[in-house]
């Protein structure tokens, strides 16, 4: 089933990826490029599916992912970052998220992470 | 064995003196200026040692043995055709005919004389006595000519080296001709390059530590060089954490050649960076070990790495916008690679902020993190390791400059038993599964 998907990354480059693998699936509903931006167009938009990234500048993807949980606990916040430290991935546990997918990723990751967690 | 910083400042100012002491033997034997050009104390795999000088050429020099109050070995090589140009300068008359046996007794002679003048500087400041053991005479590959029997330091085989990196000019073009017209003696066949050539000491470690430790009794930051040791043995891991980062975004199979870390005056750092313009990231760490992570490629890398990644081909030749956005992020996503080891291992959280773009030479490039450093830093902990593609054009140079202080602390508290773990147990430095610690 096409899901309602917002992308928050602060690279183009990334944004640009996700959108090429998610868009024959699911429908993209918005972009942001911070996490400020990304509470914003969630709350505009209103996705039942968040790919989040970790580090961005002005605000990070784990304090986005807290405020979005709590606004929505039922949409499902994917962190799609480089980062691989336990510690961080406890606390985007703690804020929420409902997976943790890590780049470089292919294409099967991210379909299959975004199954998982909306079927959760 | 522990050091404070300032001791491994003084082993630098060693080796510096040491490198000047031999470059002034030189100078006397050539008739030419001899200037230092690099000194470090190094801890290194001793297999990685002769990546670090590999140009492909063929090396000669001799491995001396030294013994007194401290033991260990010391290497001195030239490249050959540097051997030849030195040689060429201390018997011009003879080296139309000069054969090999002339070519072996010159070098290993020079080479003695000028360990000789090394040796001197260390035994004066340690005010003990070293005696060098006769030469052996060392020739062929970058690889044969580090011996294997180097005295190591634990049982990874690292090695703590002083390196000295020595330069003679060419000589100055001559200018004028005899009164018959013809060219100055030897000016037609005149060598115009440089001559470049290493010496490194290994130390063997109980008698450096115990000469070390009646010199500096009272160390009030102590550096473990175990741990020292660990760390770069996870650098090592991190950057072949990168290497795969980079092979899974871009297809290319890539391997880590070296990893190493240096220890190197403030002023030096930009010195051991490769030669010409790089593209890459620089990110700052937010957290200790603080500092920045480094990751640079060449400009043909940056295009071979950046095409892998786009999924449209480029209509543009060079280097274009899309593959600068490209290497930003595959900056950003090594750059996690290359320290998430690192956080996993000491169970700790290392953020970086978002790398920033830099295209110039990779000197510039860390020259300017160097003026960003705590201005009171008189040295530097530099963390590199390099991930090459068999086959393919992809060099690539990674670095970590941390905040000294910041990283003598992350030392401080990682404690033996984890230090061990990460430098024998590659799973320490990886994160338990997200579903798992859910």
């Amino acid at each position: 089933m096409a899901e309602n998907v917002l992308i928050v990354d602060d690279s183009d480059f990334m944004r640009n990826l996700l959108r090429e693998i998610l868009d024959e699936e699911h429908q993209i509903v918005g972009e942001a490029e911070n996490g400020v931006e990304a509470v914003e167009r969630y709350k505009e938009s209103e996705p039942n599916v968040v790919m989040m990234d970790i580090a961005m500048p002005i605000r990070d993807g784990i304090d986005a992912t807290a405020e979005i949980k709590e606004e929505g606990p039922g949409t499902s916040v994917i962190m799609c970052t480089s980062v691989e430290q336990e510690e961080m991935m406890k606390e985007a546990i703690k804020a929420g998220a409902d997976g943790y997918i890590t780049k470089p990723f292919q294409k099967p990751n991210v379909l299959e992470a975004i199954d998982d967690a909306v079927n959760a | 064995m522990r050091v404070d910083l300032k001791t491994l400042g003084t082993f630098n100012e060693l080796a510096n003196r040491g490198a000047s002491s031999a470059a002034k033997s030189l100078s006397q034997l050539s008739d030419t200026e001899t200037t230092v050009g690099t000194t470090s104390a190094d801890l290194v795999p001793v297999g990685d040692i002769a990546d670090r000088f590999d140009s492909g050429a063929t090396f000669v020099g001799v491995e001396i043995g030294f013994e007194g109050g401290m033991e260990g070995s010391i290497v001195l090589v030239f490249d050959r055709e540097s051997a030849g140009r030195l040689l060429e300068r201390i018997v011009p008359a003879h080296w139309d005919d000069v054969d090999a046996t002339l070519d072996r007794s010159t070098v290993s002679e020079v080479s003695n004389i000028m360990i000789g003048g090394f040796v001197d500087a260390w035994a004066n400041h340690f005010d003990t006595r070293l005696q060098l053991g006769p030469p052996t005479y060392i020739a062929g590959a970058a690889a044969d000519v580090i011996p294997g029997s180097v005295p190591t330091w634990d049982e990874r085989r690292t090695a703590l080296t002083f390196t000295s990196q020595l330069q003679t000019p060419g000589p100055e073009p001559q200018s004028g001709r005899g009164s018959d017209g013809s060219e100055p003696a030897g000016a037609s066949d005149a060598p115009d390059a440089d001559i470049d050539f290493h010496i490194y000491m290994f130390p063997e470690r109980s008698s450096f530590a115990a000469v070390v430790g009646e010199a500096v009794p009272d160390q009030e930051f102590p550096i473990s060089i175990e741990k020292l040791s660990a760390f770069t043995e996870m650098t090592k891991r991190g950057a072949g954490r990168a290497a795969d980062k980079l092979s899974g975004m871009t297809g290319i199979q890539t391997d880590v050649e070296v990893g190493r870390t240096t220890f190197v005056p403030i002023e030096d750092v930009s010195r051991r960076a490769a030669t010409g313009h790089r593209i890459g990231s620089v990110a700052p760490l937010q957290a200790a070990p603080g500092g920045f992570i480094v990751i640079l490629f060449d400009e043909a890398s940056a295009i071979t790495v950046g095409d892998a990644l786009l999924p449209i081909e480029s209509d543009e030749d060079g280097l274009t916008d899309q593959h600068r956005s490209a290497i930003e992020e595959i900056g950003n996503i090594m750059t996690s690679g290359f320290i998430d080891g690192w956080a996993n291992a000491l169970d700790r959280k290392i953020q970086h902020d978002p790398p920033e773009l830099v295209e110039d030479s990779a000197a510039v490039t860390l020259a300017s993190l160097v003026d960003r450093l705590d201005a009171s830093q008189e040295h530097a902990f530099l963390l590199d390791a390099t991930v090459r593609a068999a086959g393919r054009e992809i060099n690539c140079d990674l670095y970590a400059i941390p905040d000294e202080r910041s990283f003598q602390e992350v030392l401080g508290e990682m404690t033996m038993t984890e230090a061990r773990a990460a430098a024998s147990d590659p799973d320490e430095l990886e994160p338990a599964a997200y579903d798992d610690l859910r």
